[in-house]
């Protein structure tokens, strides 16, 4: 028992987000609890206004929960914090600062380590991201996959144990997307993370997470925690698998059954 | 947005030779208006425009005139940026600030300059002091407006994004909130200068005893068109002249902006 206590990374509790806008009252999360263990690569799959982002959010520390709360290795959330890396759809570059700036933002603010370390710090991650050769390039140079790539860099410079992404691929089209999910795969196989993704693209959640979360919306909370028994490492061809159509079909259909409420 | 094809044409005419063809459109202009017996009582023939500047330079008036109202409004200028661009980051940053202040800016924001130069003389009497207090106001209200929009503009992903890299409010502030301000604070220059230079008559009909804005009232009064005209020119050539060397650190401090190529 004591083991697996320690085993766990992210404990989500009873958390309730309620909005106060001017039409009223919307009550975004209602009731969610969960656990995630270390290293688990979580993939949240729901119809649109579920509560996905409300819920990242809150485990980044950027939204303070209506009721409940969030525990990371023990600990209670209150505010961001550097053990936790966002990667968010729209990039969220600052556009006033090279590739290389950018992903050393957050090295910078970090007092124990030397002008040299964060260099080298910083380039470790640009090459692991392919982007050696636009260091110096600013992000209105740099096409949509590049630059996910940076914020990607940018997040796993500052070495958090946990990443949050919500919808990073969203914005990319087909083919970037499958590129940056092998290339994200990859990453996440080399440096251990927990890792907390958002998508609305179900075959995407399958090929990644080892637990898709299934989130119901009205009110907003866990429908659904399925484990994805594929063993890693994946890649593309994982997904002619039978076992991962039949997840897909599987998934697919909650997904639209929660989508059909919605729109009534 | 044209189509690539003409673009390349009118692209490969260099920038000086558009430039002397505007020039040169100008003067024809001007000259067909001075033709003109509709018009020609405003549009004075454009040598005896030019030539009206020998009689200021002998007068001793010219170049006085062009020194006291540089004075005015870089200083009235100078006080309204330093006074505007923080009370705009204050106003987008405490809301308190902002519901107490935004009304009244916008109040006394469109009020002529001219209705309230009476008031300003009354406390401050005349000389210096009322045209750089008029200046300062109108730059001042035009820079807080266009700095606020800029700050409350900022990108709200971006401050999520350096939060969650560790920043705290103070690194917030200097490396987001105010680079990714800049351009606003230029367009607030660019709409300052502007109110500088559009407020010099109102501000210097205080009983100033020179500057291009008196000078033009006053030569307007004796009907004394051409050198009117030279003013009114030189008036704009400042406002131009202080665009190109805006336009020169613009390009050094924006040029990671995305922008439509026009
Ligand atoms: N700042 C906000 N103010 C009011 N309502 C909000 C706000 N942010 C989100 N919502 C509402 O909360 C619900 C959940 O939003 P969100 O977490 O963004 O959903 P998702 O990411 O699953 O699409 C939606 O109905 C949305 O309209
Ligand atoms: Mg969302």
């Amino acid at each position: 028992m004591a083991g697996e206590a320690r085993d766990i990374k992210v404990q989500i509790k009873g958390v309730e987000k309620v909005y106060e806008g001017r039409n009223g009252k919307t009550v975004a999360l209602n009731g969610v609890n969960l656990d995630i263990r270390e290293n688990e690569f979580i993939c949240v799959v729901g119809p649109s206004g579920c509560g996905k982002s409300t819920l990242l959010n809150i485990i980044a520390g950027l939204l303070e929960p209506s009721a409940g709360e969030v525990l990371v290795d023990g600990k209670k959330v209150v505010g961001t914090g550097v053990d936790r890396g966002v990667v968010f759809q729209q990039y969220a570059l600052f556009p006033w600062l090279t590739v290389k700036k950018n992903v050393e933002f957050g090295l910078k603010l970090k007092k124990d380590i030397t002008p040299e370390q964060r260099e080298e710090t910083a380039m470790k991650y640009i090459r692991m991201v392919g982007l050696e050769k636009f260091v110096d390039s600013y992000p209105k140079e740099l096409s949509g996959g590049m630059k996910q790539r940076v914020a990607i860099a940018r997040a796993y410079a500052v070495n958090p144990s946990l990443l949050l992404m919500d919808e990073p691929f969203g914005a990319l089209d087909a083919q970037t997307r499958t590129q940056l999910q092998t290339e994200l795969l990859r990453t996440w196989q080399e440096e251990q993370k927990t890792c907390f993704f958002i998508t609305h693209d179900v075959e995407e959640a399958i090929l990644l997470a080892s637990k898709v979360i299934i989130m119901s919306a009205r009110p907003g909370r866990i429908r659904e925690i399925l484990d994805i028994n594929i063993p890693y490492p994946r890649n593309q061809e994982t997904k002619i698998l039978p076992e991962f159509t039949q997840l897909k079909n599987y998934i697919w259909n909650i997904v639209y059954k929660e989508y059909l409420e919605v729109q009534q | 947005m044209p189509k690539k094809k003409d673009n390349d044409i009118i692209s490969k005419i260099p920038k000086w030779v558009w430039l002397l063809l505007s020039l040169l459109a100008a003067v024809l202009l001007w000259t067909a208006l001075s033709r003109n017996p509709a018009t020609a009582n405003s549009f004075y023939p454009l040598p005896e425009v030019f030539a009206s500047a020998k009689t200021m330079i002998d007068r001793g008036f010219l170049f006085q005139d062009i020194a006291s109202s540089l004075i005015s409004a870089g200083i009235g200028f100078a006080l309204g940026f330093l006074f505007g661009v923080p009370i705009a980051f204050l106003m987008a940053w405490y809301r308190p600030v902002r519901y107490i202040l935004e009304p009244w800016i916008q109040f006394v924001r469109n009020i002529p300059p001219l209705a309230y130069v009476p008031l300003v003389v009354i406390s401050a009497g005349i000389g210096r002091k009322p045209q750089i207090i008029v200046i300062c106001l109108a730059t001042f209200l035009t820079i807080c407006v266009t700095v606020f929009q800029g700050v409350i503009n900022v990108d709200e992903t971006l401050i999520k994004a350096a939060r969650v890299l560790g920043a705290n409010d103070t690194v917030l502030f200097i490396k987001v909130i105010f680079p990714a301000t800049t351009p606003f604070i230029i367009t607030a220059i660019r709409l300052g200068i502007s109110a500088a230079l559009t407020t010099l008559i109102a501000a210097e009909s205080t009983g100033a005893i020179a500057g291009l804005g008196m000078r033009i009232k006053t030569l307007s009064t004796l009907f004394d068109t051409a050198p009117m005209l030279l003013y009114i020119i030189i008036v704009g050539v400042i406002g131009m002249l202080a665009e190109k060397i805006l336009k020169f650190f613009e390009r050094r401090l924006t040029s990671w902006q995305e922008k439509r190529e026009i």
